[in-house]
């Protein structure tokens, strides 16, 4: 029924848009590589399909560099981006006030304008879900250091309790990210500490932590990452939020959220139901069942109703 | 007699060798029981497979005893013998991991071990040596490739379908076949494209003082040399510009990401061996005949068709299967631009840390690589002239 609804009213839309916009209700849909990418990029797809859109799949496209050339050269439409990602990446030369990427609302906000502004993107409504960096650690130490947060590692780190992390060039060179966790809780890791991997992603780095790749017990890892549970590791907390928050949205080019103001309607909905911990099971059947990303989607959208089954 | 011992003895060699690979493999973990796809497991001993383990044990005893047989009735036995020992393999591989699943939990995985994979690469030296002995009969070169015809028919009826590496296929079915085209419509488009572009330059190269010749070999040398990964970073500005400035260059197809950029790098790779290929195709024929050639009165086209072509053509085409081979390899690195191809699983799976996945893009990509060199090599016979066959 929901469904019929959307479907009319993107009908209608495209009518009292005219002729002009018919032709431009094809959408292309990207999105980066990763799991969860490759989901919210689904998921996406899936609801402009549903609400009559055609839509051109260029889902995983490649790293945040490929999407984003390719947003702003007008080859993809929409894809799934994460605030922190665009305030650390995107701004390059703008002054972002001080302590704005560790607040969510204000980074949203900023993004938002800064974007909208300076390259004609706009955000859409986002995820309250935060796919932040964090530090992960086997159980096995966590349980026996007695470490459940960033601070409790920087006591283990300070009393010369043995570490050796392991992270992409990105994570361990970035004020924002490793250096915030060591300023922010009070810790250094020297150089023989650190294992960089350069583009590494946190599935890579929690492998080496969970096999204990060259001595490595410590790993970069993702907020919602699905799969550090049966990876017997688990994520240190960061009560102090010294990282950036990172909550997805879809970005839309500007030309087309103009044409097509149905396009928050239909997609900010599905956004606000994408909590952490909801994020974190849609990435465990992806990650560690290994299911196809475009199916693990449709269920979960279709069991919430957002589209038909 | 005399002359076929001499030949054959260094021929079993690599059979042996092979074998003696083969051992060693068996005596490592044949599978891997993981609990889910990304950790570890447990290793499985071939000595734990049952029957089809002990039938890949005695083809590789029948192999050793056999490798160094010249008689035809002993090279057919050890072709049959290598035919048996891999679909022996596969059957402890597809039944093994369908025992392993039946007790272990719904996310369990069972991967191909060391153990498989160095038993296989022994088996498959094994088999080169077997046919690369002269004067191989017949029969017996036909009965080495029963053995992997059958292991194909094996995996296409899903016999081992358990085995991690195709689960992730289930998974990906549906975009494998659109990768795989992509694939191949990247290799081959640039393949196209560099003989267009290289051969002649490199048949005129081949004709003048060599002054010519030493530009265009360094030239199409020196863009071997430039890292893929830099040459396709550096293709995404112009090409981005260039849609940008032509729109119906854009409406085609060519973009800054995507297939065009992937395309152009893969040609400019693909210059060096076809540019060799046309300098030294147009040396093939050497000046005295030419010179007889003249002399008979021949017309330009005569001499181009009749001198100059036949002795070419082989060396043009050796260079084409070079250039073809390396092609097949090198696109997998165009999906890190958006154009796709099996790389995307290779490195979707290094991404996830999923080695399984990493196998389904890398297999078919070494698969399509022997069979693009069996092809051109079949085509290089044909058009070779018969005085000039070894």
């Amino acid at each position: 029924m929901r469904a019929r609804t959307a479907l009319l009213s993107a009908l209608l839309v495209a009518a009292s848009l005219g002729g002009a916009s018919a032709a431009s209700g094809n959408i292309s849909v990207g999105s980066k590589l990763d799991a969860e990418a490759r989901l919210l990029g689904q998921m996406i797809k899936l609801v402009l399909e549903n609400a009559g859109y055609t839509v051109t799949d260029r889902t995983r496209l490649g790293g945040t560099d490929i999407v984003r050339k390719a947003l702003l050269a007008g080859e993809i439409d929409v894809y799934p981006e994460y605030t922190g990602t665009a305030i650390s990446n995107f701004f390059k030369g703008q002054t972002i006030p001080a302590g704005t990427a560790a607040k969510a609302e204000a980074s949203y906000r900023l993004v938002k304008s800064l974007d909208k502004k300076l390259n004609d993107v706009t955000w859409l409504g986002h995820a309250p879900a935060n796919n932040t960096f964090a530090i992960a650690v086997p159980q096995t130490l966590a349980a026996k250091a007695n470490l459940k947060t960033v601070a409790d590692l920087a006591k283990y780190v300070n009393s010369g309790g043995a570490i050796k992390l392991v992270g992409s060039q990105e994570f361990v060179d970035r004020d924002d990210a490793l250096k915030a966790f060591e300023k922010t809780y009070g810790f250094t890791l020297k150089p023989e500490q650190t294992v960089v991997i350069a583009g590494a992603t946190t599935a890579q780095t929690e492998s080496a932590a969970a096999k204990g790749t060259d001595g490595v017990n410590a790993a970069m890892a993702y907020g919602t990452d699905g799969s550090l549970a049966a990876l017997n590791l688990v994520a240190l907390l960061d009560p102090k939020g010294a990282q950036p928050v990172y909550q997805p949205a879809p970005t839309v080019r500007g030309a087309l959220a103009k044409a097509h103001p149905d396009l928050a309607k239909l997609l900010d909905p599905v956004f606000k139901t994408l909590s952490g911990a909801v994020l974190q099971g849609l990435n465990v059947q992806v990650d560690l069942q290994g299911k196809d990303p475009a199916e693990v989607a449709r269920a979960y959208l279709a069991s919430k109703g957002f589209i038909k089954k | 007699m005399s002359v076929s011992s001499t030949w054959a003895a260094p021929a079993s060699r690599p059979a042996i060798l092979g074998a003696v690979v083969s051992a060693l493999g068996l005596l490592l973990p044949a599978l891997n029981n993981r609990p889910n796809r990304l950790l570890d497991g447990a290793p499985v001993a071939f000595s734990s497979l049952g029957w089809p383990a002990a039938l890949v044990a005695a083809g590789l005893l029948a192999t050793f005893v056999l490798a160094g047989g010249r008689l035809g009735r002993q090279r057919l036995a050890l072709a049959a013998a290598l035919s048996v020992m891999l679909v022996a393999l596969c059957l402890s591989a597809g039944l093994g991991a369908t025992r392993l699943l039946a007790t272990a939990g719904p996310f369990a995985r069972v991967s191909l071990g060391g153990g498989w994979w160095l038993a296989l690469f022994g088996w498959a030296g094994s088999a080169a040596g077997l046919l690369s002995e002269p004067r191989l009969e017949r029969a017996a070169r036909w009965t080495v490739l029963l053995g992997p015809l059958a292991a194909l028919a094996y995996l296409l009826l899903g016999g081992l379908n358990d085995l991690s590496v195709l689960r992730e296929y289930a998974v990906q079915r549906p975009i494998f076949v659109t990768e795989l085209g992509r694939h191949l419509a990247l290799a081959g488009s640039s393949l196209a494209l560099a003989t267009l572009i290289g051969l002649p330059l490199g048949w005129a190269a081949g004709g003048r003082g060599g002054r010519f010749e030493a530009v265009a070999l360094s030239v199409s040398g020196l863009l071997q040399t430039i890292p893929s990964l830099a040459l396709l970073g550096v293709l995404i500005t112009p090409f981005a510009a260039l849609a940008h400035a032509v729109p119906a260059l854009a409406a085609i197809g060519v973009r800054g990401i995507g297939a065009a950029p992937a395309v152009t790098a893969l040609t400019l790779y693909g210059l060096l061996p076809i540019v060799r290929a046309g300098v030294l195709g147009r040396r093939a024929a050497p000046p005295a005949t030419l010179d007889a050639g003249r002399g008979l009165g021949m017309t330009r086209r005569q001499l181009a068709w009749r001198v100059e072509a036949p002795p070419a053509l082989p060396i043009i085409a050796s260079g084409l299967r070079l250039a073809a081979v390396q092609l097949v390899g090198l696109a997998a690195v165009a999906s890190l631009i958006g154009a796709g191809g099996l790389g995307f699983f290779i490195f979707s799976g290094l991404g996830s840390a999923v080695d399984d996945l990493v196998l389904l893009g890398a297999v078919p990509v070494i698969v399509l690589a022997v069979l693009t060199d069996t092809a051109f090599r079949a085509v290089e016979r044909v058009i070779t002239p018969g005085g000039l066959r070894a």
